[in-house]
């Protein structure tokens, strides 16, 4: 009988997700039962989100969620006319979410950076992560696409001190050190650049991009042998052995390839 | 008792059917053919399913480094350009023998609204995306059909990336 009663009332939470939202509280499960089940961006995920916002026209994530599938699929102005229902429901997340969205798809950090420097405003003395990413992180990230990189290094300065303060030194974002070791590279720093390396390389030492970027530096300081060892093992380490950044739909920021190993290796 | 729980659940699975392939076909940026703009002998190899670009994209078929170069060295500028700001996608369909079609143009500005570009810069990028080879869209060792895009970030008529 036990095992009926679990059949009965799993079926009826089902049944609840897919009817109409009764109280706009719980609409977080009635968004995830339709993402689930329904193609998206198809007439009938659309048809249901829209009755979702048309019962909860005050839930930024039923905005945000149909926003999405337009980003996905390179449709930015509508992309941002839903984004900006989400914005004024509750920036607090959804600032961060655009800028986010704005840096990776169109590498728009004019833009992002304006939503960030607002999030920012709002967010007082805590600190705000975008996708686990702390804030101040993809304003430096927004001022070295900028080219201000004076700015963005006391802005990475900035975010990495006071993430250590907030949460301790191991709490420091997974690629963080890597963002301001290649601003360091760029802007001359070799030692500042080797620091960050070795010290990404403590946190994530199966990450290819790192000793790409490490290479770089050791050509830059006449250390050639060092440099061929890195890239040599930057490529064991993409192809199989280790790690790299990727995903699907963009381009990472300091993002490294195959192809850029491989010139380095004369090949 | 049995058979109404039986039945009560049923009816729920029902309901809880999962999407049909042919959702796909008039989703989100969905390009229907139009006889002004379209080659009428493209045509889509599967009339159940288009793939997105981006759901067959894997570590080692990407190809976007090298469609970026390609396309930022045969960008050249023109001076009835310089007003120019904002972001121009080109949208397409690739079929599964790597015959593309359904190109569609579309501008936003610094603001993301939408914006109309000079006609001869939307044109530039537009010959520039139909003149390259796009890779053939594979899924299970199966080619298949797929829309795909290509974003041009300009800067007073000046190509500053291509995403």
């Amino acid at each position: 009988m036990s095992k009926w009663l679990i059949i009965f009332l799993t079926a009826c939470a089902q049944a609840v997700a897919q009817s109409p939202v009764k109280d706009c509280r719980t609409i977080s499960n009635t968004l995830d039962y339709i993402n689930e089940h329904y193609y998206w961006g198809s007439p009938r995920w659309l048809a249901k989100m829209d009755s979702v916002i048309n019962q909860c026209s005050e839930s930024a994530r039923a905005w945000g969620d149909k926003a999405m599938i337009y980003a996905l699929r390179g449709e930015f102005s509508r992309w941002n006319e839903l984004m900006k229902k989400a914005v004024a429901l509750d920036p607090g997340y959804y600032l961060g979410n655009r800028a986010w969205h704005r840096m990776r798809y169109l590498q728009d950090y004019a833009g992002a950076l304006y939503d960030l420097q607002k999030l920012d405003t709002i967010a007082g003395f805590y600190s705000r992560y975008v996708s686990d990413c702390h804030s101040h992180m993809l304003i430096a990230l927004c001022k070295e696409g900028l080219n201000d990189y004076q700015g963005a290094l006391e802005s990475y300065d900035f975010s990495i001190a006071k993430q250590i303060r907030e949460r301790g030194a191991e709490w420091v974002g997974i690629y963080d050190y890597l963002h301001r070791g290649v601003l360091r590279y760029k802007m001359g720093d070799w030692s500042g650049a080797l620091t960050d390396f070795n010290e990404q390389i403590k946190m994530y030492e199966k990450l290819a991009d790192v000793y790409y970027f490490r290479g770089l530096v050791y050509q830059k300081m006449n250390e050639s042998e060092l440099a061929h060892r890195d890239f040599l093992h930057a490529k064991e380490l993409m192809q199989g052995s280790g790690f790299t950044r990727w995903n699907p739909l963009t381009e990472e920021f300091h993002q490294v390839h195959l192809s850029d190993i491989e010139s380095k290796l004369g090949r | 008792m049995k058979v109404a729980f039986i039945a009560a659940i049923l009816s729920i699975l029902m309901t809880c059917k999962s999407y049909s392939q042919k959702d796909s076909i008039h989703s989100v940026g969905t390009i229907l053919f139009d006889p002004a703009l379209d080659d009428p002998s493209f045509r889509f190899c599967s009339d159940t399913y288009v793939f997105q670009g981006y759901e067959l994209r894997t570590k080692e078929n990407d190809t976007r480094q090298q469609i970026s170069e390609l396309l930022l060295k045969r960008f050249s500028f023109k001076e009835e350009w310089k007003n120019d700001t904002g972001f121009i996608t080109v949208r397409f369909a690739v079929n599964c023998f790597g015959i593309t079609g359904l190109f569609r143009v579309k501008g936003v500005n610094g603001q993301l609204e939408e914006e109309t570009f000079t006609a001869s810069l939307n044109k530039h990028l537009l010959e520039s995306v139909k003149a390259m080879k796009w890779p053939q869209g594979m899924y299970n060792l199966q080619a298949v059909d797929y829309y795909h895009y290509v974003i041009f970030k300009i800067e007073n008529g000046k190509l500053k990336a291509v995403m």
